[in-house]
């Protein structure tokens, strides 16, 4: 497993082979250097990882992102159709955090490519 | 000016912010109202709490993202100060412009005087669900 950042900042991307699934889960407030890592490391293990169906976007505890976080969710998006992936599907429990996600999903042009999920967070999770 | 009074107009700047930010104005007011510190917070009606200056910006571009110029029209009424020194807050009813739900939240602003200057160093409103379907619904291009 890939993990950029710390506890308190980052993201971590797995391959579950079994699933055919390339998992990333993304937590707290960003810094530009984990931002910027992001696109970049999602779109690498995609390639590396050919046979994968699906991928899965857990954003339940990242929080709104600043710039750098916007630009690299939004080249992403933009590269979802050339990945090979058929399916992709963001995990969101922020209103806030989601709406972002949406929109920049939508100006991305994969709006409706993306299947979104409302689930629970770490503070829900260890109440 | 009273104190009070002075603290009510860096208040009330702070809502004629967020107006500006509905209506596609920009962040501009927002960020002269609030203090830059690692020491501020923030509560919003969708979302969780938002800790430090640059955290809290990223959520006010998440608003500022759906600003436009016809989706303006947010109210502010009621609003009361409680001054303890450089420490103050406000209290206040705030109407979210339609495009934003058009729902009336109870609102808690906390203030400090900052070389002469009040300025926002706590944010706390309403969770309010109508907002965040408007959001959504706009995010999706309703």
């Amino acid at each position: 497993m890939d993990r950029i950042g710390d506890d308190h900042a980052g993201f971590s991307i797995g391959h579950d082979p079994v699933r055919g699934t390339i998992e990333v889960t993304a937590w707290g407030f960003w810094s530009a250097e984990v931002a910027t890592a992001f696109a970049t490391k999602v779109l690498t293990a995609c390639r590396e990882q050919p046979g994968a169906v699906s991928l899965v976007l857990d954003m339940r505890d990242l929080k709104p992102m600043r710039e750098e976080g916007q630009k690299s969710f939004g080249s992403l998006m933009r590269s979802l159709p050339g990945l090979g992936v058929s399916s992709a599907t963001v995990v969101t429990t922020s209103h806030l955090t989601k709406l972002q996600l949406v929109r920049l999903a939508t100006e991305n042009g994969a709006g409706h490519s993306v299947q979104w999920v409302n689930g629970t967070n770490s503070l829900a999770r260890n109440a | 000016m009273t104190t009070d009074e002075e603290v009510c107009a860096a208040a009330l700047r702070f809502y004629e912010g967020i107006e500006h930010m509905v209506s596609g104005k920009g962040l501009g007011l927002i960020q002269e109202t609030w203090h830059h510190t690692n020491r501020v917070t923030s509560g919003h009606p969708s979302g969780e709490w938002a800790q430090g200056w640059d955290e809290i910006f990223a959520t006010w571009e998440v608003f500022a993202g759906f600003g436009r110029h016809d989706r303006g029209g947010s109210k502010v009424k009621s609003i009361q100060a409680h001054v303890y020194g450089d420490v103050a807050y406000t209290t206040c009813l705030f109407s979210a412009s339609p495009a934003f739900g058009g729902e009336t939240l109870a609102c808690t602003n906390v203030l400090q005087r900052v070389n002469g200057a009040w300025k926002v160093i706590h944010h706390h409103a309403d969770k309010s669900a109508m907002m965040g379907a408007a959001l959504e619904k706009i995010a999706q291009g309703g």
